[in-house]
């Protein structure tokens, strides 16, 4: 009877144990920070290696894997690429798995996320010297935000920057000339309160420009073209008097005299996409795909106008891959990363969504392409000269914590009216310093 | 069959529950415990030191969105529960009463209850949006202009309070599973001495339903408390509009498996809930000492 209760609990933990084990990996189903295992070390020659990259489930939860997946495994010879789903982001699978201590192999991030990932990359530099090009292959002035510790810890893809989008039939009907590169604060705000129009009842029927609600994108490079900043010296200065001159630059446009773009509560009347809306200040070019899709919306971007800090303030950030620390085959995840990177790696990427790559001779190639043979936006000249003045997000591992959770409410009361820049200013600069001096 | 044997018998039986709530519950809110006195990271587990009571200090002392969400919980709390529970209840009397089509007036109020949380707040959304939604058009024929209602600080709470009416359904049904219970004799009795409609239900109804009030109060306020879609679905892990929609645990959220991923602090988050959660369900069961009324 003994041994067969022993043996009852016996088979009862080994079940409970294979319960707990059990699960594919690769499932879309599961969120869970399932271990990953990062290819077979014992694997024989033979054999091709497992390179583990996240990648997320299509918008209908759908596993389709990405074409160049199947380009790097015809042209990176011994890798087979292994897909572990993200069915909500790529960052927050990646970072489950990394706090599970089996991160993929390579890790999709980018300037933004330096401070987050950084001690989970491998440094570059050493494998950058191996290729002909090494660093010259890339915008030089981008590479040098790649870095962690002093050593390229990115390979690029492309890069967004902050541009002043431009509805051309919009700035046609009311006779306006388009915007240019060398646009002041003035001559959009002119431009955009004459774009706006209202109804009998004064309801908005065209925006001037789109507000941009929820988040920094628009508020922090008012700020930098103002020639104030978030941080500086790692303490928060939305205090200082050119900060508060880019928040009332912001608020300018959306309340009193020059009004042009909606308040919290207002219509935004479909938004840029829609067609009621002129320009986009700030606007992104991961908006591209999104504005090629609507028919008959014919836009053009510049960079941003310059304000009274003779800043454009455009916000840079870069997508890039990079290449863990602890992966059990670094060489041959580098070989991948070199092929994403590179121009063949990068055809995907421009045909998906015609994001600016920061691969010298790609970029090149699209800008030998005549103006008038291009696609939306036709003025990729203006992209290139709007990305060298780009301004990275402050290398703050918290920024985007103080930004969302601690300046973003308060700006939004600053846009509702209930208080001035400047006491947002004052209450962002208090309760973000407090914040950094308790962490 | 001998006890030894029969208790050996119960346990391997037990086994894997046992095994179960250990591993899966019982470690878990222990380590929780650890991590909310060190500095411990999502990114860097297993990297952690200790700091002691920080964590506590900064978040009742330091950090302003604790006190901003707390706030914001416990004042949807406030509205929200009650509202629930008084709809729930008419809806419960008047689904008790001898009326045609019964079963379907259940069912259509429970539906709603059917629909995720996520759901029923982008549906609200839609309902309360400013400009275009039902409600500011209805609004709009009786030439009243509605507010922003989610798109503004000072409406956004009390929308989400009212989208809150959506769960009614099983407060609903919980309460007519307790009227039903009630013995028509007692109405005979007091219709006998004449009493009125509200003094029946002051004297008969409520007091043999408090044991059903007590349960849905209790369980209404301790989910309320820890509400997370509806306040995450409206605002994101910022709150928006300025912070008025950020609750408790959509900010524990945010601070320990978003940018920064502190996990220690959001562990101490946690706990703090926790004791507050207790403090308040035993607020509730001393005040339900003075008007439960149990049979026994």
């Amino acid at each position: 009877m003994k041994k067969r209760l022993t043996a009852m609990i016996a088979v009862l933990a080994v079940a409970l144990l294979a319960a707990c084990g059990s699960g594919n990996h690769e499932s879309a189903g599961t969120t869970s920070a399932t271990p990953i295992p990062s290819g077979t070390a014992s694997a024989s020659a033979k054999e091709p290696v497992e390179i583990v990259v996240v990648s997320q489930v299509g918008p209908d939860g759908t596993e389709t894997r990405d074409p160049i997946w199947d380009r790097v495994e015809q042209n990176v010879p011994g890798v087979k690429i292994k897909i572990v789903w993200a069915t909500d982001s790529t960052t927050n699978k990646q970072n489950q798995l990394i706090a599970a201590h089996t991160p993929p192999d390579l890790i999709r991030g980018g300037d933004v996320y330096t401070t987050q990932y950084g001690d989970f990359l491998e440094p570059l530099d050493s494998y950058l010297e191996k290729i002909p090009e090494g660093m010259n292959a890339y915008e030089g002035a981008i590479m040098k935000n790649l870095k962690y510790k002093d050593q390229t810890v990115w390979l690029p893809l492309n890069y967004n920057i902050g541009l002043l989008y431009y509805n051309k039939k919009l700035f046609d009907q009311e006779g306006l000339d388009y915007p240019t590169n060398d646009w002041t604060w003035d001559q959009y705000y002119e431009a955009s309160k004459r774009l706006t129009k209202y109804d009998s009842k004064h309801a908005a029927t065209q925006w001037g420009s789109e507000t941009t609600f929820g988040w920094w994108g628009e508020w922090l490079t008012w700020v930098r073209e103002a020639g104030g900043d978030f941080m500086k010296d790692g303490k928060v200065v939305m205090d200082t008097p050119e900060a508060i001159v880019g928040l009332n630059g912001f608020l300018r446009k959306t309340r009193g005299e020059d009004k042009s773009g909606p308040q919290p509560g207002e219509s935004d009347l479909g938004g840029f996409a829609g067609g009621k809306v002129a320009m986009v200040y700030s606007g992104h070019t991961g908006n591209f795909a999104t504005y090629n899709k609507v028919a008959g919306l014919q836009w053009d971007v510049v960079a941003l106008p310059r304000g009274p800090g003779g800043s454009r303030g455009a916000e840079l950030a870069v997508d890039a891959f990079g290449l863990s620390s602890s992966s059990k085959h670094k060489d041959k995840a580098w070989e991948v990363l070199k092929f994403l990177t590179s121009e063949q790696g990068m055809v995907g990427d421009l045909s998906k969504n015609g994001a600016p790559v920061v691969l010298k001779s790609a970029m090149e190639r699209a800008l030998a392409v005549p103006a008038e043979q291009r696609s939306n936006p036709a003025s990729l000249e203006n992209i290139v000269t709007a990305a060298k003045e780009g301004m990275i997000l402050p290398a703050d591992a918290d920024f985007v914590h103080m930004a969302i959770n601690i300046a973003q409410p308060e700006i939004d009361l600053m846009l509702e009216g209930k208080q001035s820049p400047e006491e947002a200013a004052k209450r962002i600069t208090e309760q973000a310093n407090s914040y950094i001096a308790t962490r | 069959m001998s006890r030894m044997k029969e208790a050996r018998y119960f346990l391997a039986f037990l086994a894997p529950w046992l095994i179960g709530i250990v591993v899966f519950v019982g470690y878990p809110i222990i380590h929780s415990l650890y991590l909310s006195f060190t500095d411990a990271s999502f990114l860097k587990m297993g990297m952690e030191h200790g700091v002691g009571f920080k964590n506590y200090r900064t978040a009742l002392l330091h950090d302003v969105n604790f006190g901003r969400a707390l706030v914001n919980s416990l004042w949807f709390s406030v509205f929200s529960v009650p509202l629930v529970l008084f709809v729930g209840l008419i809806g419960a009397l008047l689904l008790n009463r001898k009326v045609k089509g019964k079963s379907i007036f259940r069912t259509l109020y429970f539906l709603p209850s059917l629909i995720p949380a996520a759901a029923s707040v982008v549906l609200a959304k839609s309902l309360f949006e400013p400009q275009h939604g039902f409600i500011n058009t209805a609004l709009g024929w009786f030439g009243i202009q509605g507010p922003g209602w989610m798109t503004v600080s000072d409406w956004a709470l009390q929308t989400l309070v009212i989208n809150s009416l959506w769960g009614f359904g099983p407060a609903m049904i919980i309460f007519l599973a307790g009227l039903q219970s009630v013995p028509a004799s007692l109405y005979d009795a007091a219709n006998i001495d004449g009493a009125s409609k509200w003094q029946m239900f002051r004297n008969v109804t409520f007091p043999m339903i408090s044991p059903v009030f007590f349960f849905n109060l209790v369980t209404g306020c301790i989910g309320s408390i820890q509400t997370f879609t509806q306040s995450f679905t409206a605002g994101g892990a910022m709150g928006s509009p300025g912070g008025s929609t950020l609750f408790y645990v959509v900010y524990l959220y945010a601070v320990a498996f978003q940018s920064p991923f502190r996990f220690g602090y959001g562990s101490a988050l946690a706990w703090i809930l926790f004791v507050i959660v207790g403090i308040v369900t035993l607020l509730n069961f001393v005040i339900g000492k003075k008007y439960v009324h149990y049979d026994n």
